[in-house]
């Protein structure tokens, strides 16, 4: 089917709202007016999108409402329930989302203020997204005084972060934690909840190339 | 479902069941499951499975054997319990074909009872050997050899199996055996003494005197009564086996509240999160405080480094801890109770929990407990990070879902706490005690221990210690004591320089005060403290100076912030010590400590604040010339001492000189 | 009572009087950083320890209450000791940047470090680069100053129940600042200022416009007019040593003409203005029934604004009418400017107010611009007046007495009486009931308003009729008001109020967010006695009598809630839920 020249092109770009806002400008540039039935076209394509975007946000939306509501639910009728719930978010999503202690803040009618001086507080909350694998040094007594510094030390420098950081491309999440309670292990790392005692900074490597490893595996 | 009776419950004291005759006891508690303790169960469960065994197979806590983990421990018929260290899946067929079939015990596993017998009841079957001098490994084998010869040449080698035991019980004394199923044992043992051996004891079944090794355990298990005996998930095993609940029946029928404060006061049992505060006082001002609600709570918020007591007696032996919050609750007046855990302790939390949901299920918890007048609700709280919260006004913030920055006080808890009303906070060791004080009388409980501290007190004993483990023994007990008897001394033979108790609030004890009998008293005036009962071992490698900016750290990380002297100068201190370490300090800096920590310890508002410098000023005390080399040694002597190339307590200028043995305290 | 010794001094108080109060009733000066006298102990700073005989720890005075038979001691080596250290600790995590703050000479920590004489920094300096957050326009955060005595946390959350400041992490890291990493500008924030006024060191500032005043009165070509708000008059003498409570008025007119205004206007004239638009409100939605009860004033910006964020199914409820700053502004560019035959796009248009908010208020919504330009151009707080006339080197307080300018400066009692919590209620209810019978009050004065109170509630006979109204001051006492109406309205029964007047700082606006440091209550209620002095000598005390006003009525506007009024005088409010994404 043939279409008019300035109208077709429409139809084969990538319904991009950028690239289509660029065509009309080239076609204004190059025709010196844009026809109106390109000009509605390219508005209701992007009103699509738009749509789409509205949608899938609601969806968002919706499921984190759901989420949300379902914890509170659970909750309620318990006294000294935010902390709870929070720790049931954090086990959901491995940290407590921006928008899910919004939605907290509505559902539980507590400021959202005093949320994020919880959240803050404590480190067992973050509020960042974590990596897809974590490696957690023991730091209680016995294993610093068996070379868990050393051990962090390694770390550190073979995966150019500091604790409490993940690394760029978010696949290795490096952190510290007072106590495992495993000091007839010291010194002891856990690696994507596995625990190793007696743990060696030569042997760090081949405990980093077995997540990464698993990261090209699961690739 | 049916629930449980008074009359079952007494039914269950007059009668004690009898256990299968052969069972194997798997210890699933966090130290073990890191060890991979549920791959050694989920090999027997399989083992058991395809060779169609009888044995019963049972879960339990730990022990607190944590330099052996994985731990099981068998029961063969006619034999005495055994305990195995260093389990691994592939063990468990040697485990099932040698000791229960065959009841040959296994080498290099085998860890001794602790109950050493001086007589000798019936004939040998088993001789543990060790050597537990410097050289272990050839002598222990070489003991193993001359005693199997000799069995051989007298033909006792089918009768008595000579094992090499993993842990013998007995440190430092040469060669040490033990004869079973009696648990005689003999210490010093030279060469000569194995054909007497051989011939006194097992043909002629007499004890020898003179290698008889005396001293009998020092380790009295009360709290840790049932860690790695019953199984924590089953509270049927808690009521049948480990007299379970008796405490809570006595005290709801055959006494009133006054009388369990009353027997709380004879016990002398003071708080055993550190502060030690008397329990029964605590209990009496929150009774005596007018309200429509009081409540109870568990403090299991352990956050010291190092210190493991709270989790272990959580994940082994649950019911007992919510047994003492029953009781107290009931003493107290309180109908609702919260167990404030640290969320980083999964296991602990799901088996409270567990044990929760069970005695609600069979009454135990809830309106009218055991048809009495008592009702009582528990419920699980969690931690999530943050150590201040082990502070009393910090965790109820906590709980109430606030920031847990401590509060002044006045008001106390039993005042005003949780919601306002009147609360109080036991630790999970103190609550462990109390059924036990219940059943058995505080007057023996107060038969252990000092004039001002009674009872026991469990300590984990980790650093450069052989055996890291979790120890009870009665107060009063010396370091010394702990250290060497109880945990076999220092890691490697190396020489001890000094013991850090209390955890980041505590302080050091250096060698020449090993002797102190502990004591809330003894350690404060050391300058240290009891602490809630982490005892960290330092041997002559290690730097005071590192030690002490370690526990700093960790006062400053966890800092609630709230209050200037502990916020800034926690922070400040940190500097300043971090600076000396890297040779960097200047002359006075020394000055500048004690006036910071003057500072913090005299104006923080809580508890971690004013003790957070104790661990500075109690190096400083004792090792001050370490605090001196550094300065006086700049970078270079820094460098050396992180490369262990220099010994830390040496000033350059002052290489050569021995540093005295027992180097004299700075004044006080 | 409790019986007790301090400093051997035997001190007799009422129970749970804390040793910090009990010592000062015996001229007993125990040095503190973190207490507030508004607030309550948050046991921060560690700076007021003292020692109680027998106890072998040192106690805070300002969270423990005396009790019989203590013995304490306020001062001795030991404590003396502890504190500088504490103190020196506090100023190692604090910039030294006192001749460029703020609160330079005002400052709470510096004058506490002067007291102690520090002569020098032993602790080496630890302050984290943060960027201060400027967001508002109206206060400024400047985290590196804030010493966390938390005063601004319990005044934003408690207080004023706005919430938009919090203590976030912990440890040295602690750090109040708006929670979720968002602007002050996003967050709740109502601009109150009570932060800034608690503050005790220069971490929270009001955004300091007076270069940009300096500069206009500089510019030949511009045309400055100004206006003082009810509530300076009696507050600006604090910052020149008066006693709180001192009327300036007429020494205001005149050294504001010294500055170099052109006109000097007084907002008291236009909150005759506002009383005469908002009593007609009144009686259109009370006597002829159009538009919803209660009536809910709208003059305070911080109340404004905290509606439109969180009690937005009020917006039918308040008042349409401008506030008085705005109505001045208008009118001074649209009336007074036909007049006198000035250009109003060369006009600059000073409001000098004892509030944070106003500055917000300018640029609230496009009805601040009905004049066809900014109604008002700067928005200075009595702080910065204060600031601008020391730099001026005139000696304020004995200059001869001044006038305002004609047309948009006379004003009447009901007008100054703005300035204090309940007056614009009462200002209101006297215009009201002449509106209503045609009759004045016979006591001008509503007593059942008056005093400090948090929440006040009265009930005013207007023509046989019963009038409910409340009056809320404190934002976090709006709550309990609103919630009652909430549930008439749920239950479908009849409304508990028929008039509520809140404003956002205790007090009133004499207790405003730019008001001279150190406020209280005892200092409320000194400057509210000015106001009501001032009223009390005012010859015409009823708005609706204000000479002037009814000239501009006449001459200009035609009648109240007339179309001009309308197009001029009012404004609009929009729900702007918190937190949208």
């Amino acid at each position: 089917m043939k279409s008019a020249a300035p109208a077709s092109p429409v139809g084969h770009v990538s319904h991009d709202e950028s690239a289509l806002l660029d065509l009309l400008e080239s076609l204004k540039q190059r025709h010196g007016f844009v026809p109106r039935e390109v000009s509605d076209e390219v508005s209701r394509l992007v009103e699509v999108k738009l749509e789409r975007l509205r949608r899938i946000q609601s969806q968002l939306d919706t499921t984190i409402r759901r989420d949300v509501q379902q914890h509170v639910a659970h909750w309620r009728e318990e006294e000294g329930n935010l902390i709870m719930i929070l720790h049931a978010i954090q086990n959901q999503h491995g940290y407590v989302p921006r928008e899910v202690a919004m939605e907290l803040s509505r559902e539980l009618g507590v400021k959202l203020a005093r949320i994020y001086e919880v959240i803050t507080f404590y480190h067992y909350f973050k509020l960042q997204p974590p990596g897809a694998h974590t490696v957690t040094v023991c730091n209680g007594t016995a294993c610093y005084l068996k070379g868990s510094g050393e051990l962090l030390n390694e770390l550190r420098s073979q995966l150019g972060i500091a604790e409490g950081q993940t690394t760029p491309d978010r696949q290795i999440h490096l952190d510290t934690v007072r106590c495992i309670g495993c000091c007839g292990m010291a010194p002891a790392i856990v690696v994507d909840g596995k625990t190793c005692g007696h743990v060696k900074s030569s042997e760090i490597a081949g405990h980093l190339a077995g997540l990464r490893a698993k990261k090209e595996a699961v690739a | 479902m049916k629930t449980l009776t008074r009359q079952e419950l007494e039914d269950f004291a007059a009668n004690p069941p009898a256990n299968p005759p052969e069972w194997i006891r798997v210890q699933l508690d966090t130290g073990g499951i890191a060890a991979g303790a549920e791959a050694v169960h989920a090999a027997l469960a399989h083992e058991r499975e395809e060779r169609k065994l009888l044995f019963s197979l049972q879960r339990a806590g730990s022990i607190g054997y944590s330099f052996a983990d994985p731990v099981i421990e068998v029961q063969a018929p006619g034999m005495p319990r055994i305990h195995y260290g260093h389990v691994t899946p592939e063990l468990v067929g040697q485990v099932i074909e040698d000791h229960l079939r065959d009841r040959r015990l296994i080498d290099d596993h085998v860890i001794a009872t602790r109950q050493r017998a001086v007589t000798l009841d019936g004939p040998v079957t088993h001789l543990l050997v060790r050597d537990t001098g410097p050289e272990t490994g050839s002598k222990t084998e070489f003991f193993q050899f001359s005693f199997t010869e000799e069995l051989k040449r007298r033909g006792l080698a089918e009768r008595v199996q000579v094992v090499r035991a993993l842990d013998i019980g007995v440190y430092e004394e040469g060669a040490v055996i033990q004869l079973l199923p009696s648990g005689v044992t003999y210490a010093n043992v030279l060469a000569p003494d194995v054909a007497r051996i051989v011939a006194e004891s097992i043909e002629g079944g007499r004890v020898i005197d003179d290698l008889l090794w005396k001293t009998p355990d020092r380790q009295v298990r009360i709290v840790l009564r049932n860690c790695g005996d019953v199984d924590p998930d089953s509270l049927d095993d808690y009521l049948r086996r480990a007299s379970g609940y008796q405490g809570l029946r006595r005290a709801l029928f055959e006494s009133n509240p006054e009388q369990v404060i009353a027997e709380l006061k004879a016990s002398g049992l003071r708080g055993r999160g550190g502060a030690g505060f008397p329990t029964w006082m605590k209990w009496q001002l929150t009774r005596a405080q007018p309200a429509p609600q009081r409540y109870v709570i568990c403090n299991g918020d352990e956050g010291d480094p190092g210190a493991f007591m709270d989790r272990s007696v959580l994940e082994s032996d649950p019911h007992s801890v919510l047994e003492g919050m029953m009781i107290a609750a009931y003493a107290m007046g309180a109908s609702k109770g919260y167990f404030y855990i640290r969320a980083e302790y999964p296991k602990a939390v799901e088996r409270i929990e567990r044990a929760i949901r069970q005695a609600r299920e069979q009454g135990l918890l809830g309106k009218n407990i055991l048809g009495s007048t008592f009702s009582f609700e528990a419920k699980v709280r969690l931690g999530a990070g943050a150590f201040v919260c082990g502070e009393e006004t910090a965790l109820i913030a906590s709980i109430e879902g606030r920031r847990g920055s401590p509060s002044p006080r006045p008001p106390y808890p039993s005042v005003r706490g949780l919601w306002g009303m009147p609360t109080a906070i036991n630790n999970v060791e103190t609550l462990a005690c109390v059924p036990a004080i219940l059943t058995r009388g505080g007057a023996w409980f107060a038969g252990f221990g000092t004039e001002t501290s009674k009872g026991t007190k469990v300590f984990a004993v980790t650093g450069k210690v052989r055996n890291a483990q979790l120890v009870e023994v009665p107060m009063g007990t010396t370091l010394r004591e702990i250290i060497y008897e109880v945990c076999g001394g220092v890691l490697d033979g190396r020489e001890i320089k000094a013991v850090q108790t209390g955890g980041p609030s505590g302080g050091v004890i250096p060698v020449q005060h090993l002797d102190t009998r502990v004591s809330y008293e003894s350690l404060q005036q050391l300058g240290s403290i009891m602490g809630s009962g982490g005892m960290l071992v330092m041997d002559k490698t290690d730097s005071m100076v590192e030690v002490a900016k370690f526990y700093l750290k960790f006062c400053v990380d966890e800092s609630c912030g709230k209050c200037a002297p502990c916020r800034i100068g926690g922070y400040q201190l940190l500097q300043i010590l971090d600076r000396i370490s890297r040779g960097r300090g200047s002359a006075g800096d020394l000055a500048l400590i004690q006036r910071i920590c003057q500072a913090m310890q005299r104006a923080s508002l809580c508890g971690l604040g004013q003790t957070a410098p104790n661990p500075v000023l109690s190096t400083l005390r004792y090792f001050g010339e370490e605090y001196q080399a550094f300065i006086e040694g700049g970078p270079s002597y820094a460098r050396k001492v992180s490369r262990g190339s220099a010994s830390p307590a040496k000033a350059p200028e002052r290489t050569g000189t021995t540093p005295p043995v027992n180097p004299t305290p700075s004044n006080r | 009572m409790i019986k007790a010794r301090i400093n051997h001094i035997d001190v007799e108080v009422p129970e749970g009087t804390s040793i910090l109060d009990a010592a000062r009733q015996v001229q007993v000066k125990i040095p503190v950083l973190c207490k507030h006298k508004d607030l309550h102990a948050t046991a921060a700073c560690g700076i007021c320890i003292v020692r109680n005989k027998g106890g072998n720890r040192l106690i805070r005075a300002c969270c423990t209450p005396l009790e019989n038979n203590m013995e304490i001691t306020t001062h001795d080596r030991e404590i003396v000791e502890v504190r500088r250290s504490t103190l020196e600790l506090i100023l190692s995590n604090h910039p030294q940047a006192c001749l460029n703050c703020g609160r330079n000479g005002e400052c709470e920590l510096q004058t506490l470090a002067a007291d102690f004489n520090i002569p020098q920094e032993s602790i080496k300096r630890y302050v984290k680069d943060v960027a201060p957050d400027t967001s508002t326009g109206s206060i400024i955060l400047e985290f590196e100053k804030c010493i966390k005595c938390g005063r601004c946390i319990q005044v934003c959350q408690e207080m004023q129940n706005v919430w938009a400041l919090s203590f976030l992490d912990r440890g040295i890291n602690t750090r109040m600042a708006p929670a979720g990493d968002i602007t002050l500008a996003e967050s709740p924030c109502v601009k109150c200022g009570q932060c800034s006024a608690h503050c005790p060191t220069g971490a929270i500032v009001e955004n300091d416009e007076t270069p940009e005043v300096w500069k206009a009165l500089h510019d030949p070509d511009r045309i400055c007019v100004v206006q003082i708000a009810p509530s300076v008059r009696v507050t600006v003498g604090e910052a020149f040593g008066l006693p709180p409570g001192t009327n300036l008025t007429k020494k205001l007119y005149a050294v504001l003409r010294r500055l170099g205004f052109r006109a000097v206007f007084d907002t008291n004239f236009s909150a005759d203005v506002t009383i005469v638009e908002e009593a007609s409100e009144f009686i259109e939605r009370f006597v002829n029934k159009r538009g919803s009860l209660p009536l809910i004033t709208s003059c305070c910006p911080s109340w404004t604004d905290h509606m439109e964020k969180r009690h937005y199914d009020f917006i039918d409820n308040f008042s349409t009418a401008k506030s008085p700053q705005q109505m001045l502004g208008v009118l001074a560019k649209t009336y007074y400017a036909q007049k006198l035959g000035f250009d109003p796009a060369k006009m600059f248009v000073v409001s000098i107010m004892p509030c944070t908010a106003k500055k917000y208020e300018l640029s609230r919504t496009e009805e601040m611009y009905a004049s066809g330009y900014k109604d008002i151009d700067v928005a200075l707080t009595t702080r910065e007046l204060a600031r601008m006339i020391k730099q001026s080197g005139v000696d304020f307080l004995n200059l001869p007495d001044g006038a305002p300018d004609s047309i948009l400066g006379d004003y009447s009692g009901a007008g100054t009486i703005f300035g204090a919590t309940g007056g614009v209620m009462e200002a209101a209810v006297r215009t009201a009931h002449f509106y209503a019978t045609g009759k004045k009050l016979e006591k001008v004065e509503v007593e059942a308003v008056r005093g400090l109170q948090g929440v006040k509630e009265g009930t005013l006979n207007i023509g046989g009729t019963q009038v409910r109204v409340a009056v809320a001051h404190g934002l976090a006492n709006v709550e309990e008001v609103l919630e009652r109406v909430r549930t008439a309205r749920r239950t479908g029964t009849e409304t508990p109020y028929h008039f509520i007047e809140v404003m956002a700082c205790p007090g009133g606006c004499i207790g405003g967010g730019g008001q001279p440091y150190g406020v209280d209550n005892e200092r409320r209620r000194l400057r509210i006695a000015g106001l009501y002095q001032d009223d009390r000598d005012c010859a015409v005390r009823h708005s609706h009598e204000n000479p002037e006003v009814l000239r501009v009525y006449d001459d200009f506007l035609g009648k109240p809630l007339g179309a001009r009024a309308h197009e001029l005088l009012h404004t609009r409010y929009t729900a702007r839920p918190l937190y949208k994404r």
